[in-house]
C-alpha cells in the first residue's frame, strides 16, 4: 500500500503548482495582444500566423501549466501518487512551456522557422521532464482506477500530441515530407483538444464536480469508459493518412463526430449534476465551468453546422481555458490558506490568525475575472461577424489577464505577510 | 461492511448535513442553520472520535508505518475542529458572509481529507486491521 500521498513530508510544497500558475496571465495577455492586434487574421483561417500563434500561446503557456501544475498538486491526494523532486519538475516544466511557448508564438508571428523549431524543442524538453515524472508518479498510483486510466491516459496523449507537433514543425519548413500533411495536422489537435486537454479536463472534472459542490456522482459507465472510448476514436485517426483521401476526409468526418458525442456526454452529465448540486451558492468557479461545458455543446453544433475552424477553435480553447482558470479560482486560495495553516501549525504559531479564504481571492475579483474572460469569448466569437469585434476580444482577454495576474500577486503578498509573522525576525521564512 | 463503505458513508451524511447549513444560511433560515450545525458537528465528532480512538490506533499496531498518515489525519481533525468554532460563531452572529467564508474554507479542508482517506487509509484498514473491529463497527448506529 502506497501510503505517499499522506506523507506530510510527501506534500508538494505550494510553490510548485504556484512556479506553473504564474504563466497563465502572461501567455492570456500574449494571446489578448495578438487578437488585438491581427484578430481579422485570426478568425479568417485557422492557418494564419496569428491564428497558430494565438493557439499556440493559449495552449502551451495557458492551459497546459495549470493542468501541469494542478496535478502536481492534486496527484498525491487524488491519486495517492506524489511526484518525485517535485520543486524541480516544476520549474523546469515551466521554463520549457514559458521560454518555449514565447519563441514557438513568436516564431509563428514573425515567420522564423529557427525561433519556431528552437522553441518548440524547448517546450518539449520542459514537457517530457513533466512526461517523466508523471511516469514514475502514476506507475506507483494507488487512488481511484477510472481517475488514475484518465490522467494515464491524457499524458499518453500528451506525449503523442508533442510528437506530431514537432515533426508538423520540420515538415512546415520543408525538412520532412509526410502524405497528406494537412490530415498530420488535424491529428496533431486531435490528440491536443480530445486527448490531453479534454481527457484530463473530464477525468478530474468527474471526481472534482461531485466533491466541490455536494452533487451527485458521474454515471459509473462513463466514467470506466470515457478514456479508452477517446484514446481509441484517436488511434483510428492516426491510421486515416495511409487511407485514399476521399476515404480518410469521410472517415474524420465521422471520427470526429463520435469524439464530439464522447465528450458531449461527460459535458451533459456536468451540466446535469452541477443543476442538482446540494451546495445552493453560485461562484465564479461554477460559472467558468458551466461556460466551459456550454462552450463545447456550441463547438459540437458549430461543426455539425460546418462553422469556420476559427470559430470552433475559439469555442474548444475557450471552454479549456474557462474551465481551468475556474478550477483555478478554487485552487489559489486553498492553496495558500493550506500552506499558511501547514506552516502555523508545524511552528506552533496558533496565535497568528490567518486570512480567510474569502480575503485572499476576494470575490468581486474571482467574479471579475470571470466576467472578463466570457466577454472576451463572446466578442472573439462575434468577430467571426463583424471582425472589429475581435479587437475588443483581444482587449477583454488582456483585461481578464490582468485581473488574474493581481489575483495571484494578491495572495503571494499576503501569504508572504503571514509568514513574515511566523518569523521570530519578521522576515518570511519561505519562498513566494 | 468494510470500513470504506461504513466510514465512506458517514463521509457523504456528515456533507449532506453541511449542505443543509449552507441551504438554511443562504435562505436566511438561521434557526435552521444553527440545528443543523449542531448535528453536523456531532455527527462529525462521533466520526473522529471512532477514527481517533478506534481506527488509527488499529491501524497503528499492525502497520506501524501508518503512523505517519494517521498523525496528518489527526492534525487534519484538529483544524476542522477550529473551523467548527469559526462557523458556529458566524451562525450565532447571523454574519451570512462570514459564515460562507468558514463553510468554504472548511468544506475544502473535509474534501481533501476524505479524498485522502477514502483512497488510502480505509482500503489499507479493510486489509489489514482485523475483522472483529469491523463487526463492532457496523454495530454504531448513532454516527452517520
Amino acid at each position: 500500500m502506497n501510503l505517499g500521498g499522506l506523507s506530510p513530508d510527501k506534500a508538494p510544497p505550494v510553490e510548485a503548482p504556484l512556479t506553473l500558475f504564474y504563466l497563465m496571465p502572461f501567455f492570456l495577455c500574449l494571446a489578448g495582444l495578438t487578437l488585438a492586434w491581427q484578430g481579422d487574421q485570426v478568425m479568417a483561417s485557422r492557418w494564419a500566423p496569428a491564428a497558430l500563434a494565438t493557439t499556440h500561446f493559449l495552449v502551451l503557456g495557458a492551459l497546459a501549466p495549470v493542468m501541469c501544475g494542478a496535478l502536481l498538486q492534486m496527484s498525491p491526494v487524488l491519486l495517492g501518487a506524489p511526484y518525485p523532486r517535485v520543486r524541480l519538475v516544476a520549474r523546469l516544466t515551466a521554463a520549457g512551456l514559458g521560454l518555449g511557448g514565447v519563441l514557438i508564438g513568436g516564431g509563428f508571428l514573425l515567420s522564423l522557422p529557427g525561433m519556431l523549431l528552437s522553441g518548440g524543442g524547448i517546450a518539449i524538453a520542459g514537457l517530457l521532464v513533466f512526461l517523466v515524472g508523471s511516469f514514475r508518479a502514476l506507475s506507483a498510483a494507488s487512488g481511484r482506477r477510472e481517475t488514475l486510466w484518465a490522467v494515464r491516459l491524457a499524458a499518453l496523449a500528451l506525449a503523442v500530441t508533442i510528437a506530431l507537433g514537432l515533426t508538423l514543425a520540420m515538415v512546415r519548413y520543408g525538412w520532412l515530407q509526410l502524405p497528406q500533411h494537412l490530415r498530420w495536422i488535424d491529428m496533431h489537435v486531435a490528440w491536443g483538444l480530445a486527448g490531453w486537454v479534454g481527457l484530463l479536463l473530464a477525468g478530474v472534472g468527474m471526481e472534482i464536480i461531485p466533491l466541490f459542490y455536494i452533487s451527485p456522482a458521474f454515471a459509473a459507465g462513463l466514467k470506466r469508459v470515457l478514456p479508452f472510448a477517446v484514446i481509441v476514436l484517436l488511434l483510428l485517426v492516426v491510421g486515416l493518412p495511409g487511407l485514399p483521401p476521399s476515404l480518410a476526409q469521410a472517415l474524420w468526418q465521422w471520427l470526429v463526430s463520435v469524439l464530439f458525442v464522447v465528450h458531449l456526454m461527460y459535458n451533459a452529465n456536468a451540466l446535469y449534476v452541477q443543476k442538482r448540486r446540494q451546495r445552493p451558492r453560485r461562484d465564479a468557479n461554477l460559472w467558468l465551468w458551466q461556460l466551459s461545458h456550454v462552450a463545447v455543446f456550441a463547438a459540437f453544433f458549430a461543426w455539425v453546422f460546418d462553422a469556420s475552424d476559427s470559430l470552433l477553435g475559439v469555442l474548444l480553447l475557450g471552454g479549456g481555458v474557462s474551465f481551468v482558470i475556474g478550477s483555478l479560482m478554487k485552487i489559489l486560495p486553498f492553496l495558500t490558506w493550506l500552506d499558511l495553516q501547514q506552516r502555523r501549525v508545524a511552528g506552533g504559531h496558533m496565535q497568528v490568525s490567518l486570512p480567510r479564504l474569502r480575503a485572499l481571492l476576494p470575490e468581486a475579483l474571482a467574479n471579475g475575472v470571470a466576467w472578463t474572460l466570457g466577454s472576451a469569448m463572446v466578442a472573439t466569437l462575434c468577430g467571426a461577424f463583424a471582425p472589429y469585434l475581435t479587437t475588443l476580444g483581444g482587449i477583454l482577454l488582456i483585461a481578464c489577464a490582468v485581473l488574474l495576474a493581481y489575483a495571484l500577486v494578491r495572495a503571494a503578498i499576503i501569504r508572504r505577510g503571514v509568514i513574515a509573522q511566523f518569523s521570530p525576525l519578521g522576515q518570511p521564512s519561505g519562498g513566494v | 461492511m468494510s470500513f470504506q463503505e461504513t466510514l465512506t458513508a458517514q463521509h457523504r451524511a456528515c456533507d449532506a448535513e453541511f449542505a443543509k447549513i449552507e441551504q438554511a444560511a443562504h435562505r436566511k433560515d438561521w434557526a435552521a442553520a444553527i440545528s443543523t450545525m449542531q448535528a453536523f458537528v456531532d455527527d462529525t465528532e462521533a466520526h473522529f472520535h471512532y477514527e481517533e480512538q478506534t481506527l488509527f490506533p488499529a491501524l497503528e499496531a499492525v502497520a506501524p508505518m501508518a503512523a505517519g498518515p494517521t498523525a496528518v489525519m489527526r492534525s487534519e481533525h484538529a483544524q476542522m475542529r477550529e473551523l467548527f468554532g469559526e462557523l458556529q460563531a458566524a451562525i450565532g452572529r447571523r454574519d451570512a458572509r462570514a459564515l460562507v467564508d468558514a463553510a468554504e474554507t472548511l468544506f475544502l479542508i473535509m474534501q481533501q481529507h476524505n479524498v485522502k482517506e477514502e483512497n488510502v487509509l480505509y482500503p489499507m484498514a479493510d486489509r489489514t486491521v482485523a475483522h472483529g473491529l469491523t463487526v463492532r463497527l457496523e454495530g454504531r448506529k448513532g454516527v452517520a
